[in-house]
């Protein structure tokens, strides 16, 4: 990139369910955190934040222009808001474009999701083709159920492998306060547990979460000014891939691999399981950890299963994966993708507690969106 | 075979459960008590109706300065809604006419209160008139605006 | 400011009421098609794709994601911005970012709506506060005639100008082959139609249509190497206004602060610009009631406060006036949503390539500025010239 952008703030809520809190809330309350944590506020002379980009989706907020809950908590009084409706990186890469423009210098990204008000699994039945697929009553979960069969069949997967996944990221997760799984598990208890859409068992699936998480972003110059610990992002990238699954190989994660590939030339990133310490992914569901290992080029093609094996991605390991917990710890939809780049940020700046990869320098932030991950964005941070 | 162009209507009925949150749900408990107040801005003291958790111009959180503000009030803009609307709530028409109003609360000159008006006779309503609010009656009301029936005339 | 950005194709659908002939992905490729047709270019030469709806509108959720072949996404970066009425300028200026950065030479913007899908007045309605105000919602109408009313009582308008100005729009659209209502219409005819909140009548409204509009944004070296004439997105601005006024709760002290006001006074500052009527030689406007126009044309500085009326009366604001506002028809004859905010600102570019057709105004058109607007009290504003 031709000019450095850096994060200078990260914040969020608590991601357990809130039935006590309003969508404005969770929004206003990771705003306020990220404030207070780096001392900013709106200005328009260049002191402080001069625009806010926020990341929600109507259907899950059942509220047309769901910005309309972080606008006002957000800073949005006669000032620059804009919406991004997509996971939360793809927010975070937006705001990373807003300041290369040079149209911006510091921006504040608010994303905030409540799952708990509504079933989730509904909402993306709606995300699914309404003639073709919808009423076929597909949706993230059952389209997941085909792709983690067809990747267990055609790469020699084993429950097994998907149980130890869940295994290290619920351990990992205990050292997570924003986490709201409570629970270590066995590799027995996964493999005996309920079954949500046969092979995906439930604790295999991402926890319903409600919550809020807040980043702000600023030019090299004033993130140097503001902070003695500036995160730098150093590449990223995005990709969309065909809507239909059946479209799909479904054991080949295409747009990631894209997406990856446009990040990794950006940052220079030749070979990412040397030079990342640390990996953020978003796996909505067990297997899809190992699938986007491959993706992101951490191991070859096919060998998912044999990295989660090997202990590499563990507490110690070569190239730990999410040493936060990841999203089996329970984290909202949106936010995601941006909670990622909080976790690899606190990583970064040596403020991750118990969870803390020792001397990390580099890491990959990742958010996806849409059945088996039909879209992804990727992004290196740096110290 | 004919090529005539395939519409399919498919319903969709999502049900959400909102979370009041603490500023509007403490107003809604008022108002299952029979009571309406808002909130007021420690900075900027204006009033909030309904109460929120951040003044949007101060960007400042709302404490808890709460203010009780009559039930009665005067009526600054109504409209007779003919044209059908929708119910978000069931997705369908809602019953017409009705009568809208925007109402200035006693005791809260810097905000509107949106509700109905029983008076549905387009010759009895104008600005300036004095309404009062009529609630459910106790252990009836829920917590939702509903629990007010509409506004009647009180002059 | 980064890198120069410009306009190097544009197309749009016909917008009409009904298209049940496509699904929506048909609808997008259609103006998709359209506009890299007019940049000369093909789906290969794009670097990356913005997409705008208002998802509720249509009950998809992640609409993008199920439109990627139409919209020519496939195996391309991009993303999905939802603003609101704003939405298709919110795009627009995600596009801008986009290319300004340096990262991307070209950029497709697509917006679109397709409201035969679902009784967008009910979509609309979750606008509201659901524990609140949404069981007393009616919709956008109220807006238009609170503006409508104000404006009556303070100035010396009354309801034949709101009329003329809807007349003049109707005259326009006519002339415009995509435009939705391409009403002949009189300002009898307009006083005639069915009030819907008074002073707001039915022809008043912008109608609930169904289009899709696309850009095609360029980097300086890319534009200009393009077929057509580049113009050039010389400066953007986007201001909120506090959701509490929307939910029609306080009574504003005066003067009240519009995030009109705010945005164009910043973008004038900014270019220099001290006699926006004198400057700028066409607006496209995001009117969705004629009753906004006189509104508008006060907070964007067109003319003093009080008057907009007058230059209605004057109608110095046709094609061959000296004001040309709306040569398009304007949101009041067409209003896919989603593409409202990016067909303002494909029309300006029109205007300055001189490729408006009919609807060309008689100015030399060197500079323009399109809006949109939304939520109630949002506005996005770009500035376009023609000289880079």
């Amino acid at each position: 990139m031709k000019k450095k952008v850096g994060i200078v703030g990260v914040a969020r809520t608590s991601y357990g369910k809130r039935p006590e809190a309003h969508l404005q809330d969770l929004s206003f309350e990771a705003v306020q955190k990220v404030l207070e944590q780096t001392g900013l506020r709106f200005t328009e002379d260049g002191s402080g934040i001069d625009a806010t980009v926020s990341c929600s989706q109507d259907h899950w907020d059942g509220w047309t222009i769901s910005s309309k809950n972080a606008i006002d908590g957000a800073g949005g009084h006669l000032r620059t808001e804009e919406k991004v409706a997509a996971d939360g990186a793809y927010a975070l890469y937006y705001a990373v474009l807003c300041i290369l423009s040079g149209h911006h210098d510091c921006i504040l990204i608010i994303a905030h999701t409540k799952e708990s008000q509504v079933d989730g699994r509904l909402i993306e039945n709606t995300g699914i083709e309404p003639m073709y697929g919808r009423m076929l009553g597909l949706d993230f979960t059952t389209c997941a159920a085909l792709q983690a069969r067809r990747y267990m069949d055609e790469r020699g997967i084993t429950p097994t492998q998907c149980a130890r996944v869940v295994v290290k990221n619920r351990k990992n997760a205990m050292g997570n306060p924003a986490a709201p799984v409570s629970e270590i598990l066995t590799e027995d208890d996964v493999l005996t547990a309920p079954i949500l859409a046969d092979p995906i068992r439930v604790p295999e699936a991402k926890p319903v979460a409600d919550g809020a998480c807040a980043v702000i972003v600023a030019t090299e110059e004033k993130a140097l000014q503001w902070t003695d610990r500036p995160v730098w992002v150093k590449g990223m990238g995005c990709c969309y891939d065909r809507h239909y699954p059946g479209y799909r190989d479904l054991i080949d994660p295409l747009a990631l691999r894209k997406a990856a590939t446009m990040a990794y030339g950006m940052a220079g990133v030749s070979d990412p399981r040397k030079e990342v310490d640390l990996v953020e992914l978003s796996e909505y569901f067990a297997y899809q950890e190992l699938l986007w290992c491959e993706g992101l080029g951490l191991c070859p093609e096919g060998e998912g299963g044999k990295l989660v094996d090997s202990g590499a991605t563990g507490p110690g390991g070569d190239i730990p994966v999410n040493p936060s917990g990841g999203l089996l710890a329970g984290v909202p939809v949106n936010v995601a993708g941006l909670d990622r780049a909080v976790e690899a940020a606190l990583q970064l700046r040596a403020e991750a507690e118990e969870r803390q990869v020792e001397g990390a320098r580099t890491a990959l932030v990742h958010g996806t969106g849409g059945a088996c991950g039909q879209m992804h964005c990727v992004l290196v941070l740096g110290r | 075979m004919s090529d005539e162009p395939l519409e399919i209507v498919i319903p969709m009925d999502l049900r959400f459960k909102w979370s009041a949150g603490p500023h509007l749900g403490h107003f809604l408990r008022e108002l299952r008590e029979g009571n309406i107040v808002a909130n007021r801005c420690p900075e900027c003291g204006r009033l909030q109706l309904p109460p929120t958790p951040v003044c949007g111009r101060c960007h400042v959180a709302m404490g808890t300065d709460w203010v009780p503000l009559s039930t009665k009030g005067t009526v600054i803009s109504y409209s007779f809604v003919v044209d059908p609307m929708y119910d978000a709530g069931i997705g369908d028409m809602r019953p017409v006419p009705y009568t809208i109003a925007a109402i200035v609360l006693d005791g809260g000159p810097d905000v509107a209160f949106f509700h109905r008006l029983e008076e549905k006779d387009p010759e009895k309503v104008r600005v300036g008139m004095r309404v009062e609010a009529v609630f459910r009656p106790p252990g009836k009301r829920q917590g939702l605006m509903e629990d007010i029936i509409h506004f009647r005339t009180i002059d | 400011m980064g890198d120069r950005v410009a306009i190097m194709g544009v197309g749009q659908t016909d917008h009409r009421y009904m298209r049940p002939d496509v699904n929506h992905e048909e609808m997008i490729h259609e103006a998709v098609r359209l506009a890299l047709e007019d940049a000369g270019l093909t789906i290969r030469d794009i670097d990356t794709v913005i997409f705008d709806n208002m998802d509720l509108f249509e009950g998809h959720y992640l609409a993008d994601a199920m439109t990627v072949d139409g919209a020519g996404m496939y195996l391309k970066p991009g993303l999905k911005m939802n603003t609101g009425g704003t939405s298709g300028g919110t795009a627009v200026a995600t596009g801008w970012q986009h290319v300004a950065s340096g990262l991307f030479e070209t950029a497709l913007v697509v917006g679109w709506q397709k409201q035969d899908a679902s009784p967008s007045i009910g979509s609309l309605v979750t606008a509201r506060e659901p524990l609140y105000d949404r069981e007393l919602a009616a919709g956008a109408v109220g807006i238009f005639a609170t503006m409508g009313l104000q404006y009556m009582q303070e100035t010396g308008c009354r309801e034949e100008h709101a009329a003329l100005a809807r007349v003049i729009m109707a005259d326009n659209a006519r002339k415009n082959p995509h435009a939705h209502l391409k009403l002949e219409i009189t300002v009898e005819d307009v006083l005639a139609s069915r009030v819907l909140v008074w002073p707001v009548r039915l022809l008043h409204m912008s109608p609930t249509s169904c289009g899709a509009c696309a850009l095609v944004l360029g980097s300086e070296a890319r534009a200009r190497k393009g077929p057509k004439t580049p113009v050039w997105i010389r400066d953007l601005e986007t201001a909120h206004r506090e959701v509490s006024v929307f939910r029609g709760g306080c009574v504003e002290p005066r003067p009240q602060v519009s995030a009109i006001e705010v945005a164009a006074g910043r973008l004038y500052r900014r270019n220099g610009i001290t006699d926006p009527a004198g400057q700028i030689d066409v607006w496209e406007l995001y009117t969705p009631s004629s009753w906004a126009l006189f509104h508008w044309m006060e907070l964007f500085g067109i003319c003093e406060k009080g008057q907009a009326w007058r230059l209605v009366e004057k109608e110095a604001i046709r094609l061959d006036g000296p004001i040309p506002i709306e040569p398009s028809g304007g949101v009041v004859s067409t209003n896919p949503i989603g593409a409202s905010g990016v067909i303002r600102v494909a029309e300006a570019a029109l205007q300055i390539r001189k490729e408006a057709g009919e609807r060309q105004v008689a100015k030399d058109v060197k500079t323009a500025v399109a809006t949109a607007w939304g939520a109630g009290s949002w506005i996005v504003m770009f500035y376009l010239t023609r000289e880079a």
